[in-house]
């Protein structure tokens, strides 16, 4: 019996202290909790509005590389620590407290920080655009419309594949490559990326359809740039040379 | 978009759900709020042995610091013996950026950054000290390219014209049809006048 109340109450204990530092978050860092607002444009009822958010796998697979990172440093913090405790037993003993706060704190942190960065990821997409939210220290939201939009890219890793997840890149004509010594690289402020995605190929057929439909470069030329009727189809070709026939 | 994951969460918004820029008249902004140079006087105290002329710098940006937004595009200039402006339409802007880090939360301020399809790194224009970033940003939406659907509902824009569908080929297949069964309606009736105007003259010869 106690068996199963155990994580059952470990469970609600760090809800309980999670829901505490989210508050001090909100309240101290301004951070909202809510995802964001789009306008919607025209008088329409009713439009569909995808609110995403990464899948709970996401959080697993961040986590999955937190502990082989923290395994790697606080190993690496034990052994030092064990070195000089060896050799210089005095210092090994004034050193513990402090190394014990270096190896425990920042897991904390990080693992603290995972999991805001994740309650803070927002994907908000419409008919006609998406809106992306991320970050807890630099709040960073990116608006733009399917109009847009150049490309569609669905990137997946080895371990992301194992977790079942994947990043949608959706890129615009905005920003360019930066040329660094490993040569060109994306700058990246053009590149909207969904990170964790669990249905990525949903999602890119969403916005493929509204890409699709749109008939511009979306380079900012007008909507209107083909006259009506400037390629005749073959049928009309053939209606045009029976009216020359019937005038004979 | 069926079978979504739980993950994914969706809802009908509601016809209003959001004021967006309602109320909000951009051409209002034309300088950078007061502040702005209490951020960047913030700033420049992190820069340390730099404050000097990182806080002059950020000074005489915000004192020249000027905003222009019209129906069209928006302007932007600063600089005092190194003077930049910069403009751009808003129907040319790729994509928008709002951020905020810490310091800009508290003091309630925000940096929205412009992205249009030119080469470069950085954004083409950012835009600092506005108060009410994010109704800025909903207008500047609002004014971009695919935000009113121009394409997908041609009919709320108007309809006029449109480009040339297979819809607007059959169009024309269509009138060229009428066009060509028209004549030959004129010509039936002719022939008939003609006819009948023989047999008259021919039975006044006759």
């Amino acid at each position: 019996m106690a068996e199963s109340v155990r994580p059952g109450a470990v469970e609600r204990a760090s809800a309980w202290v999670y829901e505490g530092i989210w508050g001090v978050v909100s309240g101290l860092l301004l951070v909202p909790r809510e995802p964001p607002l789009m306008p919607t444009v025209g008088e329409r009822s009713g439009v569909e509005v995808l609110r995403l958010k990464p899948g709970e796998a996401y959080l697993r697979y961040r986590k999955f590389w937190f502990w082989i990172g923290l395994t790697a440093v606080d190993v690496a913090l034990v052994i030092f620590w064990l070195v000089i405790a060896w050799r210089f037993p005095i210092a090994g003993v004034v050193i513990a407290i402090p190394m014990l706060v270096l190896i425990v704190l920042p897991d904390v942190v990080a693992y603290v920080a995972i999991q805001l960065r994740y309650d803070t990821t927002w994907y908000v997409i419409t008919d006609r655009s998406m809106r992306l939210r991320s970050g807890v220290w630099t709040m960073h939201e990116m608006t733009l419309t399917f109009e847009n939009v150049q490309n569609v890219e669905i990137r997946q890793g080895p371990v992301e594949r194992h977790f079942g997840i994947a990043t949608l890149q959706v890129e615009t004509a905005g920003g360019g490559v930066s040329h660094t010594q490993h040569g060109p690289v994306s700058a990246g402020n053009n590149v909207g990326r969904l990170v964790g995605l669990e249905n990525a190929a949903e999602v890119r057929e969403w916005v493929m359809q509204r890409v699709r439909a749109s008939r511009s470069s979306g380079l900012g030329d007008e909507i209107r740039v083909t006259p009506a009727g400037e390629r005749w189809s073959g049928a009309a070709l053939e209606e045009l040379r029976r009216i020359r026939a019937a005038l004979e | 978009m069926t079978g979504m994951p739980q993950s994914v969460e969706r809802r009908l918004t509601d016809p209003a759900p959001h004021a967006g820029a309602a109320g909000f008249d951009a051409s209002r902004i034309t300088r950078p709020d007061d502040t702005l140079l209490r951020y960047y006087a913030i700033v420049s105290v992190f820069s340390l042995i730099a404050f000097p002329i990182v806080f002059l710098v950020g000074y005489v940006r915000f004192r020249t610091l000027r905003y222009r937004f019209d129906d069209e595009g928006v302007w932007m200039g600063w600089g005092w013996l190194w003077r930049q402006e910069t403009s751009l339409t808003y129907r040319r802007i790729q994509d928008i950026h709002v951020t905020k880090n810490i310091i800009q939360r508290w003091l309630g301020l925000a940096s929205v950054q412009l992205q249009t399809a030119a080469g470069g790194v950085s954004p083409q224009m950012v835009i600092e000290g506005v108060l009410e970033a994010e109704k800025l940003r909903d207008f500047l939406y609002i004014k971009m390219r695919g935000a009113r659907g121009e394409v997908a509902d041609p009919s709320a824009a108007g309809g006029d014209g449109g480009p040339a569908t297979h819809d607007g080929a059959d169009e024309v297949t269509r009138l060229l049809r009428e066009i060509r069964e028209g004549i030959g309606r004129q010509q039936a009736r002719i022939a008939a006048l003609e006819a009948r105007l023989d047999a008259r003259t021919g039975g006044g010869h006759g």
